[in-house]
């Protein structure tokens, strides 16, 4: 009942405010037009190499011994090892788990929460026996660095069902709320000071923030994923983090992935 | 509030304005005057409304041992996690406080006790207003 009550008041309160997730992207998108003029909203899946051309020069020697490129044939191997039970990570998704990220993280109505693609690699585990994986080991991170490259090229179509509004507006909330004691939001950096330098760093636009997921950063000396990257952020900020694929980064990304709907994914993916 | 100040604008209003040649003037004033004094600022009236706003996170605390402060940081720090905005610094004074009054430093622990107090309330302080001012940085 009291979720019933709380979904109708968040979806009128969206009529009210005369939101909803596709004005928000286009006015999102209409945002990164008038900021960056002179780049095209596509280029903005490579994030910060997008923004600036001696970054990008550096990046793209980077690129031609991509280090990810281990954690994708690892991945693959993963992949094709089948269960105890005989079956495969393959059964648990369309079209066999390959080509498919576009997808993710989607509204799931009966279980009335967001799924990422990381959450239905360990539901998959689970429903065939097998124990889930850790969210910031190597396998989870390799299994979906591998699904990730097999959706190359394709392009983001999220959908926000009416059920699925209450956590798209969480997401949102989330997104641009200040926290922490440095009184940050993600919107600060990665909106409104898109392109501006922090020290020798330059601030990623958020429009294609979740193209290129999972992640090799030269910082973490491994590939990621995008809810370790948020962690690190919240707690840049001086804001305590929350668990990997916990309710509030899973609509979080919900939310981020909605906005870069259209945009093609380029993932998996190297940054400093 | 009410029947002080009108007594005091009366007073003033026969003293200065009865029988003075800027009756008109006088008189318009001292009606501003009354009315003025009668409402309430528009500040104190959210805070009525608010009461986290009425307490600002500077205020000092009148909890004197370290472990009522402790553990009054703590539940103002539970508060701020239940609202998704807890601060990594609060949970670290805890500690230290908790720490400190280990050894028997009760002294210190006090006083780290109370910043661990000082920032769980800021952080509060920011989920409350946060709540409500996000949207202002939706683009539109």
């Amino acid at each position: 009942m009291k979720i019933w009550i709380v979904a109708l008041v968040v979806i009128a309160a969206s009529i009210l405010a005369g939101a909803d997730p596709e004005s928000d992207r286009v006015a999102f998108i209409q945002h990164f037009e008038k900021r960056f003029p002179n780049i095209d909203i596509a280029a903005h899946k490579d994030g910060t190499y997008a923004l600036n051309e001696a970054k990008r020069a550096q990046w793209l020697e980077l690129e031609d011994f991509p280090p990810y490129e281990i954690a994708v044939d690892d991945g693959e191997a993963l992949f094709e090892i089948p269960f105890a039970n005989g079956r495969q990570y393959a059964d648990c998704f369309d079209n066999g788990g390959i080509g498919i990220k576009q997808n993710f993280p989607y509204f799931d109505s009966q279980k009335k929460q967001v799924i990422t693609l990381e959450l239905a690699i360990n539901n998959c585990r689970q429903a065939n026996g097998e124990s889930p994986l850790d969210y910031l080991g190597d396998e989870i991170s390799y299994l979906s660095a591998y699904m990730a490259f097999t959706s190359r090229g394709k392009t983001f179509d999220i959908k926000v069902p009416s059920a699925a509004l209450a956590a798209y507006e969480q997401g949102k909330q989330f997104f641009y709320e200040r926290r922490g004691q440095l009184d940050f939001s993600c919107s600060g950096c990665h909106v409104q000071s898109a392109g501006s330098q922090l020290r020798a760093e330059f601030l990623s636009s958020a429009l294609g923030h979740t193209t290129h997921w999972p992640t090799y950063r030269l910082k973490w000396q491994q590939v990621g994923g995008l809810h370790k990257r948020f962690v690190e952020c919240n707690e840049q900020v001086g804001a305590e983090g929350f668990e990997q694929q916990s309710e509030a980064y899973r609509n979080l990304e919900f939310f981020l992935t909605y906005m870069n709907n259209d945009m093609e994914l380029n993932g998996p993916a190297s940054r400093k | 509030m009410g029947q002080r100040a009108e007594n005091s604008v009366m007073r003033t209003y026969k003293t200065l304005v009865i029988g003075s040649r800027f009756k008109g003037i006088f008189s318009t004033l001292a009606i501003v005057v009354f009315l003025t004094s009668c409402s309430e600022p528009a500040s104190l009236k959210e805070s009525a409304e608010n009461p986290a706003q009425t307490q600002p996170v500077s205020e000092e605390p009148k909890l004197n041992s370290a472990r009522a402060l402790i553990d009054e940081a703590e539940l103002v720090h539970a508060e701020s996690k239940g609202l998704s905005h807890a601060w990594i610094k609060t949970q670290q004074l805890m500690d230290e406080a908790e720490n400190l009054l280990a050894s028997g430093d009760e002294a210190n622990a006090v006083i780290v006790a109370r910043r661990a107090l000082f920032v769980a309330k800021a952080s509060l302080s920011q989920a409350i207003k946060e709540g409500q001012s996000w949207q202002s940085r939706v683009p539109n």
